[in-house]
């Protein structure tokens, strides 16, 4: 059962390393991604330094780093699709494979990347804005890019089996969300700003609590708090990933009843 | 027992809008264990569909479709473990994966693994005539290598039953030459085929039995001899300047199936039993006309017979 599952994540994480070998190269990757996401980061910092608030400069800064891994996990919206246009749909349907793993290993590239890009951005821009990180600092950040990476990613899953549906609007979806996500979960508008209920539903965004473990971090929390921050954003990522995970095989199993989506 | 059991199958699609229309309206079929059955029919008869409910993509209607005993709608885990199909076409491959990648992650998508998964794609690969072109991606394939490439992907599992639709599409004929040899061989390891074509000669060549299927309904299921003799039950005379009481006359005589022109001054009789030819050679003889000859049909235009003289209009 569970050899089956880590076969079934394995094959479709080669379609991941493989899409991404075609998309970028080592060279196209370094100079190009990682570099326009820096920018986006400075962009935002350039605003709190407007500001004139050290302070709010601080939490920009941050806030913009953390948003790196919101917007390249959210490729997997589109990405996701991409069977669609491959004609394996039909395929996959016939087979054995369970849909929700084999989307899970299919778009890894992009959480994959977003840990290196969201550590370097973490670690590399803030300093120019007065933050300074100590050695130790540098592997929980890293390490907290990569669980932010997993479960903002299992959060865009959903997103995917939506869009899978309605692949026309697979870019209004990821864009709509990266918004909403960029509004409340913390990045540039404290979260005390919004009502309760977006205080609420911000919990629900593994962005929110990736922030706050950041952000205590910085700050010097206790490590209790830094670990309790992360086990809310590892419990939202399960969450998604479960939610994502029975909304593929209902897509599924709904295409079979009818409609042209397995074709 | 048999490998397919198909009862009543019935399937509506809902068009948007609400309009339905009825693709399969109760399809009957058995094929045994070892059989290649082909499945013949214009297109939009149904076949893909009919080929689809049984590889679980579908589901039926209504009606009952049984994979080695396996029931696709409530035990559709067994039939998708027992089954390979190939949809043709140049779509259904991951056109930046190599040949090889490609083979090895459906072969994964069957539980396969390691040492075993690797042999079984070299000998995939080896079999369909790709292994020259194991490395390369699958984008640049033509449509005849992709197809190949479908067939390989069919077989990853061994199955007990084999679905083919449409699977010499775009293929050159050597490639159509080693695929029935592959099709022999596997009937020879005692696995069933159900094989769509639109090709007569070649589903005559490589079938047990074949089944002509019309506007979702099944004409005639028979063995490729049996649809032979109907061919040659169907005999034709083409005669030049035929006046119309004569065209009038032969048009009413028994055993006279059609009689329409072809070509500007030729008029074609079709008979569906020799002592009606021998009628017609008579009459037009005796009426003096001596540009007559006489022929048999080729078994696409008793296909034609079969299914209506409707030529390329498709029902809606
Ligand atoms: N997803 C769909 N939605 C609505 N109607 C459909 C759908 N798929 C097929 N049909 C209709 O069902 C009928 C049977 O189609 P099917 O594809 O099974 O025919 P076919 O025999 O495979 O034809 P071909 O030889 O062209 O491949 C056709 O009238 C077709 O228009
Ligand atoms: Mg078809």
């Amino acid at each position: 059962m569970i050899s089956r599952a880590a076969t079934t994540v394995r094959q479709a994480a080669v379609l991941a390393r493989v899409d991404m070998s075609v998309i970028y190269t080592w060279r196209t990757w370094l100079f190009g991604w990682l570099v326009r996401l820096l920018c986006q980061v400075v962009f935002y910092s350039l605003i709190g330094v407007l500001v004139g608030d050290p302070e709010y400069t601080v939490y920009v800064v941050l806030g913009a780093a953390v948003l790196i891994c919101v917007a390249e996990t959210m490729m997997a919206t589109a990405s996701t699709c991409w069977d669609r246009h491959q004609g394996t749909l039909g395929l996959l349907a016939a087979s054995p494979i369970e849909p929700g793993l084999f989307f899970f290993g299919r778009s890894l590239q992009w959480p994959a990347s977003a840990t290196v890009t969201t550590s370097i951005a973490l670690l590399a821009v803030p300093p120019f804005f007065g933050v300074t990180w100590s050695p130790w600092q540098v592997p929980v950040l890293v390490g907290i890019a990569a669980l932010a990476s997993l479960s903002g990613y299992c959060m865009t899953l959903v997103l995917g089996s939506v869009a899978l549906v309605f692949s026309g609007a697979r870019n209004v979806i990821s864009t709509i969300a990266t918004l909403y996500i960029t509004a409340f979960c913390g990045a540039v508008v404290p979260l005390h700003y919004w009502p309760a209920p977006i205080r609420w539903a911000a919990q629900a965004l593994p962005a929110t609590h990736a922030l706050e473990a950041v952000r205590l971090v910085e700050g010097g929390g206790s490590a209790v708090q830094v670990l309790t921050a992360l086990g809310l954003m590892v419990t939202a990522g399960l969450a998604w990933f479960t939610v994502a995970f029975f909304s593929f095989r209902l897509v599924f199993a709904r295409a079979r009843a009818g409609n042209r989506l397995l074709d | 027992m048999c490998a397919l059991e198909i009862t009543q199958l019935r399937r509506v699609y809902r068009r948007r809008g609400g309009e339905e229309s009825e693709a399969l309206r109760g399809i009957d079929l058995e094929v045994t264990r070892g059989e290649v059955h082909g499945l013949l029919g214009p297109n939009g008869a149904g076949k893909t569909t009919l080929c689809k409910i049984i590889s679980t993509v579908l589901l039926p209607t209504s009606g009952t479709v049984r994979v080695l005993g396996h029931d696709v709608v409530t035990d559709s885990a067994r039939v998708k473990e027992s089954l390979g199909i190939v949809f043709g076409g140049d779509k259904g491959a991951y056109d930046r994966l190599t040949a090889r990648q490609n083979l090895a992650f459906w072969a994964g998508a069957y539980g396969l693994t390691g040492a075993r998964r690797r042999r079984r794609v070299d000998e995939l690969l080896e079999r369909v005539g790709l292994k020259g072109r194991a490395e390369e991606r699958v984008g640049s394939f033509s449509r005849g290598m992709k197809q190949r490439l479908h067939l390989a992907r069919g077989l990853v599992r061994d199955p007990g039953v084999l679905i083919l639709d449409e699977p010499t599409v775009g293929m050159d004929p050597v490639a159509a030459h080693d695929f029935r040899a592959l099709v022999g061989e596997l009937r020879g390891n005692g696995t069933t085929i159900l094989m769509t074509t639109h090709d007569m000669a070649e589903a005559a060549a490589l079938s047990d039995r074949v089944s002509l299927i019309d506007q979702g309904r099944l004409v005639l299921t028979e063995s490729p001899d049996t649809v032979g003799r109907l061919v040659s039950s169907y005999e034709r005379v083409d005669a030049g300047n035929v006046p119309d009481p004569l065209r009038e006359r032969l048009a009413a005589m028994p055993g006279v199936v059609s009689v329409r022109r072809v070509g500007r001054a030729v008029t074609r009789v079709e008979t569906d039993d020799p002592d009606a030819t021998l009628a017609v050679l008579r009459e037009l003889v005796e009426a003096g006309i001596g540009d007559v000859s006489r022929s048999t049909p080729d078994l696409e235009e008793v296909y034609l017979h079969l299914v209506g003289r409707r030529g390329m209009a498709v029902d809606g």
